[in-house]
């Protein structure tokens, strides 16, 4: 009964952390589609603003859309350094944020999640929507291909986190495992624990190792080439941001 | 034949007290000191399975004894009794521990034990319903083995490290050879044929400090039993009782590789000694709804064995307190993370 007290305090406990660490900074911004390149129309922006407005809210995560077209730019630092910049002038901690930055001097397309965006767009995820939106950006539909990245991130986060450890399925499994561990214990134990160990009968004086040999024989050596990491994946931005991310052509 | 022991002082009978490990007279409160009570071994050579006739010298009734009883009490006079000849010559115990926990004691620490169990129907934990408790003296064979191990064998030590482009991992391989003494002591295991051997071999260890030489007196008082197979026969439970004993030591010698593979092993038990001893086991028999449940005590230390009834709601119970707070714990943690909670 005191081990049951003891488990339910540990729990109140537990649930106070959250408190300490929520709610995640979140702050709704004025715009959320930077056509630096100057690819869409005014009234394809305005949807795509109210599209990615509401979105956005429903998840309380932003959406940014972010186009540019000048030479020497890296599309992976370039959503970087945006969300960067765009977190210093919010004076924000954490920012819940999924930016999609097109390219289009390179014909780069790259896609990010921050914070929220990451959980539940992990970058297997982002390549999926990534490779949806590929066919309408090689063909020059910016906005039908923007529209698909809208609904492809609300699909996602309208159901569960990347990481299965997050996942119902896998915590009920979790949790009934632990059940299973600990009524098993109980059952095996109420007969009475065996208390007998290895020394309890050891003659400690005379028990002893007589001879003993380690004798190096030889060694073999396999090498294996480091995985490479995929220069598309997420990362870490200046400011510190770790995010997932997912790059390709179009 | 049948021993009495009759209080010198006004001749009722005397028995066994655990607590000042005396011979004591209920009646006039006299203790005698064990060592000091004058008593005469015959060793006598006869036929164990002979049919004997035993009467009790208080009152005269005739004992009706099983062919294992080495003492019992009259069940007409009530006085604690030891037949002599199934304790001397070859069934003569070499050491006995007496008990340490009076039948009153037992019985409080059997009641305590009842209401401290986490899968216990409520009802049996407050019954309160001890059928019967009877200290009795059960017979073991105690051995000293000596245990010459050889084991030879493949070991390796595995190292990675990363290099340029590439990630090597490098195997290093040892012969292994271990030449080991072990020496176990006093290994018990039970003799009596009556006795559930998993039900003994969980009130051990017994503290052998306490191992005295063996004297009728302790007996009175008490039932005890003679045992039922020879050392020479319990010899192979003794070595499987150590049999685990000796693999843990083994891979104590072998430390520091990441794998083992032994290619030869040679375990070589011998007996070295067996000592026939009797140890003190307060046996339990508690009704719980028209049904018997046996439980052992262990007379010396108060270490309890036997198996309760399981209560299925309490059980289930424990399984959703245990995994609902895992699953609670888990949605936290999403929470925290910044998935849902629900």
């Amino acid at each position: 009964m005191k081990k049951l007290k003891r488990f339910w305090a540990l729990l109140a406990v537990v649930a106070m952390i959250p408190l300490w660490f929520l709610p995640w900074d979140v702050s709704a911004a004025e715009e959320y589609i930077y056509d630096r390149a100057g690819i869409l129309t005014a009234g394809e922006r305005a949807e795509l603003e109210a599209l990615a407005e509401k979105t956005g809210k429903k998840h309380e995560t932003d959406l940014f859309i972010v186009t540019v077209n000048e030479p020497g730019v890296d599309v992976k630092q370039y959503t970087e350094d945006f969300y960067d910049d765009k977190i210093a002038e919010k004076q924000l901690d954490k920012w819940n944020v999924v930016v999609l930055t097109l390219d289009m001097y390179n014909r780069e397309v790259y896609l990010a999640g921050f914070y929220k965006g990451e959980l539940y767009l992990d970058d297997h995820r982002l390549d999926k929507v990534r490779e949806q939106i590929t066919l309408d950006l090689s063909a020059g539909q910016f906005a039908r291909a923007f529209e698909q990245f809208i609904a492809g991130v609300d699909h996602y986060m309208s159901g569960e986190p990347a990481n299965i450890f997050f996942q119902w399925w896998f915590q009920i499994l979790l949790a009934i495992t632990a059940g299973v561990a600990v009524t098993g214990l109980l059952l095996y134990q109420s007969g009475g624990k065996t208390t007998v160990n290895s020394r309890t009968y050891l003659d400690p004086s005379t028990s002893r190792i007589l001879a003993r040999k380690d004798e190096y024989i030889r060694s073999d050596i396999t090498r294996m080439r480091k995985p490479t990491e995929k220069p598309g994946g997420g990362g870490i931005t200046g400011g510190g941001h770790s995010h997932s991310g997912s790059r390709g052509s179009f | 034949m049948v021993i009495h022991y009759k209080c010198p002082s006004c001749g009722d009978d005397m028995a066994y007290d655990s607590e000042s490990g005396t011979l004591s007279c209920p009646a006039c409160g006299r203790k005698d000191a064990i060592d000091d009570f004058s008593e005469e071994f015959i060793i006598a050579t006869f036929s164990e399975d002979e049919a004997k006739e035993y009467h009790c010298e208080n009152c005269g009734a005739e004992l009706i004894t099983d062919h294992d009883t080495v003492a019992t009490k009259c069940s007409f006079c009530g006085a604690g009794i030891v037949l002599r000849d199934r304790v001397s010559g070859t069934l003569a115990p070499a050491y006995i521990i007496p008990f340490s926990i009076s039948k009153k004691e037992a019985a409080t620490a059997f009641k305590k034990w009842c209401k401290h169990g986490l899968i216990t129907p409520r009802g049996f934990m407050t019954a309160d319903r001890i059928k019967n408790i009877t200290g009795m003296y059960v017979p073991f064979w105690m051995y000293d083995l000596n245990s010459r191990v050889r084991v030879r064998g493949i070991g390796t030590k595995v190292r990675q490290y990363a290099s340029g482009e590439y990630i090597y991992t490098e195997t290093r391989y040892y012969r292994i050879f271990r030449e080991i003494n072990l020496d176990y002591v006093k290994v018990p295991v039970d003799a009596s044929e009556k006795m559930d051997d998993r039900l003994m071999d969980k009130l051990e260890p017994y503290d052998y400090n306490r191992l005295k030489e063996f004297r009728t007196p302790y007996l009175a008082g008490f039932i005890a039993e003679k045992y039922n197979f020879d050392d020479e026969e319990l010899l192979p439970r003794a070595k499987d009782k150590i049999e685990s004993f000796i693999e843990s030591y083994i891979s104590s010698t072998i430390s520091g590789y990441d794998s083992f593979m032994p290619d030869f092993k040679d375990i070589d038990s011998k007996k070295m000694k067996s000592y026939y001893v009797l140890l003190p086991v307060w046996m339990v028999t508690y009704n719980y709804k028209q049904k018997d449940y046996l439980f052992a005590m262990n007379g010396q230390t108060g270490k309890i064995a036997g198996r309760p009834p399981v209560s299925l709601a309490k059980l289930v119970g424990w399984f959703l307190a245990a995994s609902g707070g895992t699953l609670s714990v888990l949605r936290l943690i999403t929470y925290m993370a910044g998935g849902g909670l629900i």
